[in-house]
């Protein structure tokens, strides 16, 4: 529990705190009662919220009517729930994280340190001193920073990138943040999956229908296999360009290659048959494995396909600008053209 | 190896621990941890778990193996097959090793064979074989003073980023002459216990200054000019900012007396933000440690077990109780100087306890047991008949 008092406004900033749940308790609020005239405004603004997941990614902050603002959080879980899609309901969580994300941006110090501790149960301290260039309101252990920031994949989360002394990483506000958005999305997530769908008055389950016509399933990323050689990452092509002049792959490169080219849906047979120009090519070791990469051996685990950091980590990256924004070799070409073809549209 | 040198070592193996076993130590939560050994045969057993540190210590004497290892990681069931044995956290390790870093005296006394046409040569391996073109060429190193002294500036570089950066306190950083190339540094019961590859991998780019941008320096593409002064560092600044300041201002012409601010400043000014990029990637590379990657984020590698015998040297790999006047050519020493008759096939000139040996070019000689041991594990030389 939060050891501050929270305002109305507070709870309508946050209405996935527990303390927003006991506020509507206390109201003591049937479904039958919010479906009656008087709530209009509550089930609109329920509705809108998901609308705004669906179309634009971000639900507003409206913070008018901060009690409006606090009904329609769980009626639009409600409505998110019981439409029954995945991808509604991931749709759905990330699009209030990034309402949250924004009304952190601005949200007193006091608070930011209470939700991080309560909440995502991260030690956050403030700093009161500056300690470079630029003010760093607030540290974490290296340990929590790390935790959270592995997950992405520009270079400024990288730790070398970041203020660090003693074990404490320093960070402004909005990256502090930007950290979270994904507990923030669980957190949403996990509320969503444990929750149980009562029996609904017929003017939600008009709205539900509504919504689900509205709520198409994403692109699935389709055409992995039969990705010709001239369309690899160009760190595979400097893995087969090794290969091809003979030279010695190096061990990260190998397992680069390999991972690579099982997950796009290339055979054992083919892959092999790239290893025997090699000139230490030696059958059976590299059948065992490559099998075994491929899940047909030893832990029957097929291995995905290094990140891109961690092919830096190993000195085997080899970006270009087509490389755009990608985590996963694997995503190239595959994101990029998703990208623009969204754009086309 | 032949048979005779192999069952020698293991005789001189085996004679060793059974004086010294007590010197072995043993890791912590020695039951959960998986262990493994490589025999004179070249046979790896692994998958082994041990109750206690006699347990451990009986099969050491029994076996009186090549290498033994432990697993820097713990497990629900060491014994079972690795995906099997359920990953429970790991010591955060790191892994120097003198034959990544260019040390000037390997052209010396490293060494190679090419496995395809036999040509052999001292000095560094080439990617290919000069003679038949092939890529199977066979390395072997031989760690002198010299490139020894490198890995140990490397490691103390390692325990500086550590304790001051990551707030590890040094007697919680236990340091290892490896018992050949270089040094072991791991780290028990710490934060980072339970942290994945993922967190690993960048610790690991954070020791090792990869990735660093001048955008942490706080200039990029669009800079200004203006107040760039105040953006860069100082000396005293922690962390990464002030290691590039102190390694910049180290590389300066020391008449000038500039503060590395206005050192930073001018250099941005005169080659602009690529090559700036690019010269600050170097004074990273330069100040952080050159570790294997692998041996830090692989967390189901298994390591040497210290106070064991390093199969390859008959060296130890021993505790570094103050790195800074650790010597590894004379404190990891196991064997004494009995002599012992040995026919050396090609050695390059080596050292051992202040003593200098060779270079031996196909001679029949007479060595003190520890140079003797260094040849044969290296399969350099045999037992005379």
């Amino acid at each position: 529990m939060i050891s501050i008092d929270l305002g109305q406004e507070d709870l309508a900033k946050y209405p996935f705190l527990d303390e927003a749940g006991d506020y509507i308790k206390a109201r003591d609020l049937s479904l039958v009662d919010i479906s009656q005239p008087d709530f209009n405004l509550v089930i609109r603004r329920a509705r809108q919220r998901v609308l705004q997941a669906i179309r634009s990614r971000e639900v507003s902050g409206e913070m008018d009517t901060p009690e409006i603002e606090i009904l329609s959080f769980p009626i639009a879980l409600i409505l998110v729930k019981a439409a029954n899609l995945d991808h509604l309901i991931s749709r759905y969580s990330h699009a209030e994280a990034i309402r949250v994300e924004k009304f952190l941006e601005d949200e007193r110090e006091d608070l930011i340190v209470e939700i991080f501790r309560n909440i995502l149960k991260i030690n956050v301290v403030l700093v009161t001193s500056k300690i470079s260039f630029s003010k760093h309101n607030y540290k974490i252990s290296i340990i929590d920073y790390l935790r959270r920031a592995t997950r992405f994949h520009e270079l400024q989360w990288k730790l070398i990138n970041r203020k660090v002394d003693n074990g404490n990483v320093y960070l402004k506000s909005n990256e502090l943040i930007r950290l979270i958005r994904q507990e923030i999305e669980s957190k949403i997530q996990d509320k969503l999956k444990e929750m149980v769908v009562p029996q609904l008055p017929q003017s939600f389950i008009k709205t539900i229908q509504e919504l689900s016509i509205l709520s198409p399933p994403p692109p699935k990323l389709t055409g992995k296999a039969n990705i010709s050689p001239d369309k690899y990452p160009p760190c595979v092509k400097a893995a087969l360009d090794l290969l091809k002049k003979g030279e010695n792959l190096p061990h990260y490169g190998r397992f680069l290659l390999t991972t690579y080219l099982v997950n796009i849906g290339e055979s054992v047979d083919e892959i092999m048959s790239l290893y025997s120009r090699s000139p230490d090519f030696n059958e059976r070791i590299t059948k065992y494995q490559v099998e075994h990469i491929a899940g047909l051996k030893g832990g029957r685990v097929k291995y995905t396909c290094p990140s891109c950091r961690t092919l830096i980590t190993h000195g085997f990256c080899f970006k270009t600008k087509e490389c755009n924004k990608i985590r996963n070799p694997l995503q190239f070409g595959v994101k990029t053209n998703l990208k623009s073809n969204r754009k086309r549209k | 190896m032949d048979k005779k040198t192999s069952i020698f070592l293991k005789k001189k193996f085996k004679e060793y621990y059974f004086k010294h076993i007590e010197a072995i130590e043993t890791p912590s939560r020695i039951k959960e941890r998986e262990f493994g050994y490589m025999t004179f045969d070249r046979i790896m057993i692994r998958h082994i778990s041990f109750q206690s540190s006699g347990d451990m210590q009986a099969r050491i004497l029994k076996e009186s193996p090549n290498s033994v290892y432990y697993s820097t990681s713990f497990y629900e069931e060491p014994a079972l097959p690795m995906h099997e044995k359920g990953w429970k956290g790991g010591d955060l390790t790191f892994d120097i090793d003198a034959d990544t870093l260019s040390s000037p005296c390997r052209k010396d006394h490293d060494k190679w064979i090419c496995r395809i046409c036999g040509m052999q040569r001292v000095g560094i391996k080439p990617k290919k074989c000069p003679s038949c073109k092939g890529t199977r060429i066979h390395e072997i190193n031989i760690a002198c003073g010299i490139c020894l002294d490198d890995a140990k500036n490397e490691a103390i570089k390692l325990q500086d980023i550590l304790i001051n950066d990551f707030g590890i306190q040094k007697a919680n950083i236990d340091t290892f002459f490896s018992g050949s190339m270089g040094y072991h540094l791991s780290i028990a019961n710490s934060d980072f216990a339970e942290a994945n590859q993922a967190v690993r991998s960048d610790i690991v780019d954070y020791v090792a200054g990869q990735a660093f941008l001048p955008e942490s320096l706080g200039v990029s593409r669009k800079s200004s000019y203006e107040n760039m002064i105040d953006r860069f560092p100082s000396e005293s600044e922690k962390g990464w900012r002030g290691r590039i300041a102190r390694y910049l201002k180290d590389q300066q012409n020391k008449e000038k007396h500039m503060d590395t601010q206005m050192i930073l400043t001018e250099l941005f000014q005169k080659v602009g933000y690529r090559k700036f990029k690019l010269a600050i990637e170097e004074a990273a590379k330069k100040s952080g440690a050159t570790v294997d990657p692998a041996v830090t984020t692989d967390i189901h590698r298994i390591l040497r077990l210290p106070g064991t015998l390093h199969g390859k040297t008959g060296l130890l790999k021993k505790r570094c109780k103050n790195l800074e006047n650790f010597s590894p050519l004379d404190d990891a020493i196991a064997f004494g100087s009995d002599p012992i008759k040995v026919i050396v096939d090609d050695s390059p000139q080596f050292s051992l306890m202040e003593e200098q040996f060779g270079p031996f070019k196909s001679e029949s000689i007479e060595l003190p047991m520890m140079a003797a041991i260094y040849l044969l594990g290296q399969d350099m030389a045999k037992v005379d008949e």
